[in-house]
């Protein structure tokens, strides 16, 4: 039977340790290596090194790959105080990873000498609770969380497309939602747009659109815009966000929507449907095709089914 | 329910670009199918010749009027000068 001190000193004589002021001095000169923090989420969240990839010690065999796929890299491991990293830098030597360190004296002696410190926009308990499942997504954690909540996304058309979209998005907890429609929900509708009840008939969408996504998740800040997309507004209103999501119904607005992301740099994440078909793409300027590149100009009127 | 479908990809999407994981569909058109319940992938590329994003865009600001261009699609990229 072994002491945790007798495995600690084991792991010593396997795990070369290295002093905080080497580890700051490496980052400095932009050394090769992977900062791996393994605390838990609670230490984590009070504050971390820049840059450091975050597997808690519990998780480690289990993600470590997802973050580090390349076992010849060098990793320099880190904890609070420098025993939990060195049993984490031997069991990654068990997985093959050929060049681990251990930070000697952790994020404690890391602080104490007065080095950068990261971390993440806080989140309420009721927060940490609501998106506890995005959490257990290793590639999402709280850091993409925390881009979630601070996306800008403008939702074009609350309609058949625009409706599960802004559900999703809402309910994932993007943190400013614009949606933009002039329409009037109809009972018509109600078949298939489910951001709208059956109580809102006759009212503005974007007003019924809030409403829904308020209800679902109150961390989303929504602007809505009851009018129609035009050249006059369109670039004032795009300015707003990161991202573009089209739904909308008609060629004039796609083609506006293409137009101005182009000219703004923005991507747009395309989406239409005809009856029972549909598709989907990520038009990114610069990066890859647009709307245009496919289709330079639209079918003459009479032939677009409607 | 195609709607459902196909507005969900989209989310999905635009939450794998605000994240930075994953493959984006960049150059990759998705196109379903709910009658067969069949899902193709085609590639789409960039084109040299595209009125707004090619070499010599004859676009380089918004049209005036988009609902009267559609009704009038010549309008709609004039030739590049």
């Amino acid at each position: 039977m072994k002491s945790y001190r007798q495995i600690v000193e084991a792991a010593k004589t396997e795990i070369p340790e290295v002093t905080v002021d080497e580890v700051q001095a490496n980052q400095e000169n932009g050394g090769d290596f992977v900062l791996l923090d393994v605390r838990d989420e609670d230490e984590y969240r009070a504050g971390y090194i820049p840059d450091a990839v975050h597997v808690t010690r519990g998780m480690l065999e289990f993600s470590v790959e997802n973050y580090i796929p390349d076992r010849e890299q060098k990793v320099i491991v880190y904890c609070a105080a420098g025993l939990r990293s060195l049993l984490a830098a031997k069991s990654l030597r068990e997985m093959g990873y050929t060049d681990t360190v251990s930070m000697a004296g952790g994020y404690r002696d890391w602080a104490a000498a007065g080095y950068a410190t990261a971390q993440d926009k806080s989140m309420s308990n009721e927060q940490l609770d609501r998106y506890s499942r995005h959490f257990m997504l290793t590639e999402v954690g709280e850091k993409g969380q925390s881009k979630l909540l601070d996306a800008k996304v403008l939702l074009v058309g609350a309609g058949g497309l625009g409706s599960p979209a802004g559900v999703y998005l809402g309910a994932a907890g993007i943190g400013h939602l614009g949606i933009i429609d002039s329409d009037v929900v109809e009972l018509s509708n109600l078949q298939r747009q489910i951001l709208h009840r059956t109580e809102a008939v006759g009212t503005p969408k974007v007003q019924s659109a809030a409403t829904t996504i308020k209800s679902l998740n109150p961390d989303v800040d929504v602007t809505p815009y009851n009018l129609r997309l035009t050249a006059e507004n369109v670039e004032d209103i795009f300015a707003e966000y990161d991202v573009i999501v089209d739904g909308c119904d008609n060629f004039a607005t796609r083609y506006l929507v293409n137009d101005a992301a182009v000219l703004m740099n923005k991507p747009i994440v395309h989406g239409s449907i005809f009856q029972f078909e549909g598709q989907v793409s990520l038009f990114k300027p610069n990066e890859g095709p647009c709307y245009r590149c496919m289709y330079p100009i639209p079918p003459p009127p009479g032939m677009v089914p409607s | 329910m195609l709607p459902g479908i196909i507005g969900v990809m989209m989310a999905t999407e635009a939450i794998k670009y605000i994240i930075g994981i994953g493959e984006p569909l960049i150059g990759r058109l998705i196109l379903y199918e709910a009658l067969g319940m069949t899902y193709r992938e085609v590639k789409i590329y960039r084109d040299a010749d595209c009125p707004i994003c090619g070499e010599n865009p004859s676009i380089t600001q918004l049209i005036d009027d988009y609902d009267a261009a559609a009704e009038n699609p010549e309008t709609f990229a004039p030739a590049a000068g």
